[in-house]
């Protein structure tokens, strides 16, 4: 199984000083079946006396901090090692076709203990249930096309509708806005990809982590170009969660790194920071996915 | 009361009930319930007179003490004296047995809801509770799960909205869990009311209310974690908040720091109060900031009004939060439906008191009924946010507009609630010289106190003096009543004194919060600056009018530059002194000014608003005027101005304890007086060179200064500019001048605490004795003969005291110096 290292750098600057900031991260990689976390390390200047953490509502782990002394700058950097084994999802043709499966979370969430699924079947701020974003998933079949063949379908359609851009968006950008434009990036697909899915019954969860890029060949592989990743989880009966990556166009492989599971971004925003004084401040971020095995010695 | 022996009597003042609706007062056949007759006796012979007086006195009640509320009303919005009707409710022994059981069942049964909820989420996973409920809740706040304990006081402070149905059965229309207010409000309304009508609330056997606060103090106490006597503050979302003034006032009742977010930091996951001291450890935190907006760290990221950190704290279980985080997401009206089997499921009982009837479209056969009885019922959205629309009422809306509502209900069936109408009992009202039935629902309290919830025997009543509408808000014209609980037998005990505990231990350490000691300060200097402003304003205009004026022209336009100039205007180039006049009064009247007169009285009266409850009550009249005054101050209104503003000076001199807050206050005025007299001296003694030293420039000079007629008195009435500027600069007996100021700020600056900045402190008083010991041995020959020296003189010293007052800021408001 491939191990991972994955080194995420987050600094903010601010116009002049701040007398103390708060700040919650989340970035560290999950537990999950599929992946180990086997070691995970947080580097905070200026000195933070407090650092805590805490397991949050979905499993995922908060970390949480002061700064007390002024500073202008602040920088969080996280080191994390993984251990990923390749996917090897169920063969498309055993799972239900969409209604079925719909009626069956229906099912499941009302009989079997299963309560918590409801919560990946409501809009939310992020998600909301625009009817062009249900649309997308028009003339896709519900009926008798197995609902993985389906959910890459709907991919596919997404992909001939929009177009990878990180200049057209940001964290603020309005979902309705990407649908006019059919320009984003991850966070933008996965939330409508969620939309789209919510709207047709299906429990979907939004998933942030980090993707190990293959550089082109013959080129060195860019360190710290990378940014974090985003996409999809959908519930599929019989089966479980599976994670769909909207941008790819693919189900999420051995390159995908999870970090954190919820309804959408905002429950998973990797750093969430308040700061006293200091004005205005500006955002950098650097992240490096890298195979163990690349590594060079220090 | 005692029950009545005479025979059935109908109500005086020709009041009668309404069809179909209960009511308090007279039965169906229009007799006098027992309560009442009472009542009326007690009222007397004419009890029209009397309840036009206590309805006087009511009134003349809420304008001395400036009870307000702040109502939302797009332009109009503000304050607005608060409604209050002298007639009570009359809750009897019999009703109150029934509802204390029937309440406090239904707070222990949310209290366990609660706990599930943010806890082990049984009743979601066994279904009593719909997954909807908790997992569609934008209210059920995931990073609170994990508060929730068994056996823990999730719910501390609890209040249930109640109303009659026709047939006289008590209903619950609301539980309010998250930060319910009102507690305020009806310990003010009870003041007022017995107030209003002594003679009777003395003789009818009602229960008083300082029970019920005693155990409230306790039971806030007992809820801290550690701390024998821990410290216990009231979060309050601040002035802008509708019921602030209940806020304030309850904090002040209690004796509880009065605390608005940026008032608080969390560390190590705990909370602490800023205080001038250093960071004071808080225990208990008493919230009336709605759960979702306390922590932009991990709720609302939006909110000013939350402290970074403050869930973390909650989970580290350091400090107690009265309401716990997260409450207010069972106050959906869909849990109605659920309530009585979730209360035979958890409690093992029947519930007591019945809600008003429920149906939750998220389930088939409710649905359908809502869909079926769209005309009969109440449609409230399950969940209340920011967007959601008002309750509709079928039975007035058209067959398309009801229709179109169905429609939405389809769309989204769990997103809705339909709701029985319950026709409110009615209760008599004095409203335009009459008696009258109003519509009432009474808002109850409870308070968890040794594992047991105690109900406060009194309530907060709002009734709709028109008397047909079912919508009974206090925002929308409403008005409210004292809730007087009777008891059968024996009398009320006299109050008791709590159990013995030394001064010392009363005695809270001293724990100004850095943003109070930051109002204070500029309370300080705005009522000095507004002095000024105002002085100037009043004696510039006949100044320049004087025959002495047109000899002595240069004094004139100086004098003009400097009033001027203080209000950031400039002098028009060969305007008459006359056109000058009229300019000063319009500059002072310009709100659009950020210096000018009208600003500095407006942000006087902003920052009165903020910190009234910390000052003498007479402050609150003084405070009415200001917001009243004219916006063109003429030559009365600038007298009565000036003398508020002095009757101000008087009352925090006399009336104040001379506690660290009082020191602020002083400071800022201390700081602002002897910048204006600097200001004044460096304008009009040597405005130029060569310009000689008249008479009447200095006259000017110390009429300006407030200080022309103790000169007089002190120097027989000869002018020379040594003796003037003794009197300005460099006498200890002068009150208004600049040696007394420095000596004040020495004084205070030696009794603030160190504790924050030790090495910064000591800068700050080290400059202040420097400055004090120049003052005292200024060469006055020098100054008063020297132009250049004097100014330079005169500058260094202004920038002196400005550097002060950014130290002061640095120090202890914005805790911004490292240790």
């Amino acid at each position: 199984m491939p191990t991972i290292r994955i080194t995420h750098k987050t600094t903010y600057r601010h116009g002049g000083p701040a007398t103390a900031a708060w700040q919650m991260l989340q970035l560290q990689p999950r537990h999950e079946p599929a992946q180990d976390c086997l070691d995970f390390q947080l580097e905070i200047s200026p000195l933070a006396p407090d650092l805590e953490s805490h397991t949050d509502y979905f499993g995922n782990t908060r970390h949480f901090f002061s700064i007390r002394e002024p500073h202008r700058e602040l920088s969080v950097t996280s080191r994390s090692t993984v251990r990923r084994s390749p996917e090897s999802g169920p063969l498309p043709g055993i799972t239900q076709p969409l209604a079925a499966a719909r009626a069956h979370v229906a099912n499941l969430v009302r009989e079997r203990n299963l309560f918590e699924l409801e919560q990946y079947l409501h809009e939310t701020a992020r998600v909301p249930f625009l009817p062009e974003a249900g649309a997308l998933a028009d003339g896709l079949d519900r009926d008798t096309v197995p609902l993985l063949e389906w959910i890459g379908l709907l991919g596919r359609k997404f992909a001939d509708t929009f177009a990878f851009d990180p200049a057209a968006t940001d964290v603020g950008t309005k979902l309705s806005e990407v649908l006019v434009s059919r320009r984003g990036v991850c966070q933008d697909f996965t939330h409508l990809f969620l939309s789209c899915a919510r709207q047709q019954g299906l429990p979907a969860a939004y998933v942030s982590g980090y993707l190990l890029t293959k550089p082109p060949p013959g080129q060195p592989r860019l360190r710290g170009a990378d940014a974090m990743h985003a996409w999809a989880s959908i519930f599929v009966p019989e089966v479980g969660w599976v994670d769909y990556d909207p941008t790819n166009t693919c189900f999420a492989g051995a390159g995908h790194i999870v970090v954190a599971r919820g309804r959408d971004y905002s429950d998973v925003s990797p750093t969430r920071g308040v700061f006293s004084g200091g004005g205005g401040h500006s955002l950098n971020i650097g992240v490096t996915v890298e195979p163990e095995t690349e590594t060079t010695p220090a | 009361m005692p029950p009545s022996t005479q025979n059935v009597r109908s109500a005086p003042l020709g009041y009668a009930g309404k069809a179909s609706r209960y009511d308090e007062c007279v039965d169906a056949a229009g007799n006098l319930r027992p309560p009442w007759v009472s009542f009326f006796d007690l009222l007397g012979a004419d009890p029209a007179a009397k309840l036009r007086a206590a309805t006087d006195a009511c009134h003349r009640a809420i304008i001395e003490q400036d009870v307000s509320m702040n109502v939302y009303l797009g332009q109009q919005s503000g304050a607005q004296p608060w409604p209050l009707d002298a007639v009570p409710l009359l809750v009897s022994a019999g009703d109150w047995i029934h509802i204390t059981r029937g309440l406090r069942q239904r707070a222990h049964l949310l209290n366990e809801l609660l706990n599930d909820l943010y806890g082990p989420q049984k009743l979601l996973r066994d279904g009593l509770l719909p997954a909807t409920l908790g997992m569609a809740n934008p209210h059920f706040l995931r990073a609170c799960a994990g508060l929730g304990k068994p056996d823990g006081v999730f719910l501390h402070t609890y209040a249930a909205d109640l109303a009659r149905s026709p047939d006289g059965k008590w209903w619950v229309i609301e539980d309010r869990m998250d930060a319910p207010s009102g507690l305020g409000y009806s310990l003010q309304n009870r003041i007022i009311a017995r107030q209003a009508l002594p003679e009777i609330f003395h003789r009818a056997p009602v229960d008083r209310l300082y029970q019920f606060f005693g155990n409230y103090r306790m039971s806030l106490e007992t809820l801290s974690p550690g701390r024998e006597s821990p410290r216990i503050t009231l979060l309050s979302p601040g002035p802008a908040n509708e019921t602030y003034f209940e806020q304030a006032y309850l904090a002040r009742y209690l004796g509880y720091t009065l605390t608005e977010g940026e008032d608080l930091i969390t560390r190590d996951r705990q909370v602490f109060l800023r205080t001038v001291g250093g960071l004071k450890r808080a225990d208990v935190v008493i919230r009336r900031v709605d759960s979702d907006f306390c922590d932009p760290l991990e709720l609302d990221s939006s909110s000013l009004l939350g402290v970074p950190g403050l869930v973390q704290a909650a989970h580290g279980g350091q400090v107690a939060l009265a309401n716990q985080l997260g409450a207010r997401a069972l106050e959906t009206p869909a849990l109605l439906a659920f309530l009585q089997p979730l209360c035979r499921h958890v409690l093992g009982e029947e519930l007591l008191l019945p809600s008003a009837a429920t149906w939750w479209g998220g389930h088939p056969e409710p649905l359908n009924y809502i869909l079926d009885h769209l005309q009969d019922l109440v449609v409230k959205p399950v969940f209340h946010t920011a967007s959601s629309p008002p309750p509709r009422y079928g039975a007035r809306m058209g067959k398309a507009a009801r229709a179109a509502l169905a429609e939405e209900i389809r769309a989204r069936p769990w997103a809705w609630c339909g709701q029985e109408r319950v026709l409110h009992g009615t209760t008599p009202g004095w409203h335009e010289g009459s008696l009258r039935p109003m519509p009432f629902i009474t808002r109850f309290f409870l308070a968890c106190h040794e594992r047991d919830y105690s109900v406060m025997p009194g309530g907060l009543t709002r009734c709709n003096p028109k008397g047909e509408d079912m919508i009974v808000s206090l925002q929308q014209g409403s008005i409210s009543k004292d809730t007087w609980v009777l008891h059968e037998g024996a009398s009320h005990s006299t109050p008791a004194l709590p159990p013995a505990r030394t001064t010392e231990a009363l005695r809270h350490p001293a724990a100004t919060p850095s943003s109070m000691a930051d109002n204070f300060f500029w309370l300080g200097r705005y009522l000095e600056r507004c002095s000024q402003l105002v002085r100037q304003l009043e004696k510039t205009g006949p100044l320049l009018r004087d025959e002495i004026a047109i000899l002595d022209p240069g004094v004139a336009t100086d004098t003009l530059r400097l009033v001027l100039g203080a209000q950031d205007a400039a002098v028009p180039a060969g305007a008459t002194s006359e056109h000058q006049a009229t300019l000063l009064r319009q500059v002072s009247g310009d709100r659009t000014l950020p210096a000018s007169l009208a600003s500095n009285l407006d942000c006087l009266g902003s920052l009165l608003d903020r910190i009234k409850v910390r000052l003498p009550p007479e402050v609150w009249q003084m405070l009415r005027q200001l917001r009243r005054r004219p916006v063109m101050l003429d030559a009365a209104a600038c007298v009565a101005l000036r003398q508020q503003l002095a009757a101000f000076e008087g009352l925090t001199a006399e009336a104040m304890p001379r506690d660290t807050a009082w020191r602020f206050l002083d400071l800022g005025r201390r700081i602002e007086r002897g910048g204006q007299l600097l200001v004044l001296l460096r304008g009009l003694l040597h405005p130029g060179d060569g310009t000689p030293t008249t008479e009447f420039r200095l006259q000017t000079m110390l009429h300006l200064a407030d200080c022309l007629s103790t000169y007089r008195s002190v120097f027989h009435g000869s002018l020379t500019t040594a003796a003037a500027l003794e009197w300005l600069f460099s006498s200890p007996e002068n009150p208004r001048g600049l040696r007394f100021q420095v000596e004040q700020i020495n004084t205070h600056l030696g009794t603030l605490p160190e504790e924050l900045a030790p090495q910064a402190v000591a800068a700050l008083r080290a400059g202040a004795f420097r400055m004090l010991s120049e003052v005292r041995a200024a060469r006055l020959d020098e100054m008063a003969a020297e132009a250049a020296k004097a100014n330079a003189r005169l500058q260094e010293l202004h920038s002196g005291l400005s550097g002060m007052s950014d130290q002061l800021t640095q120090i202890y408001f914005s805790h911004a110096v490292a240790c």
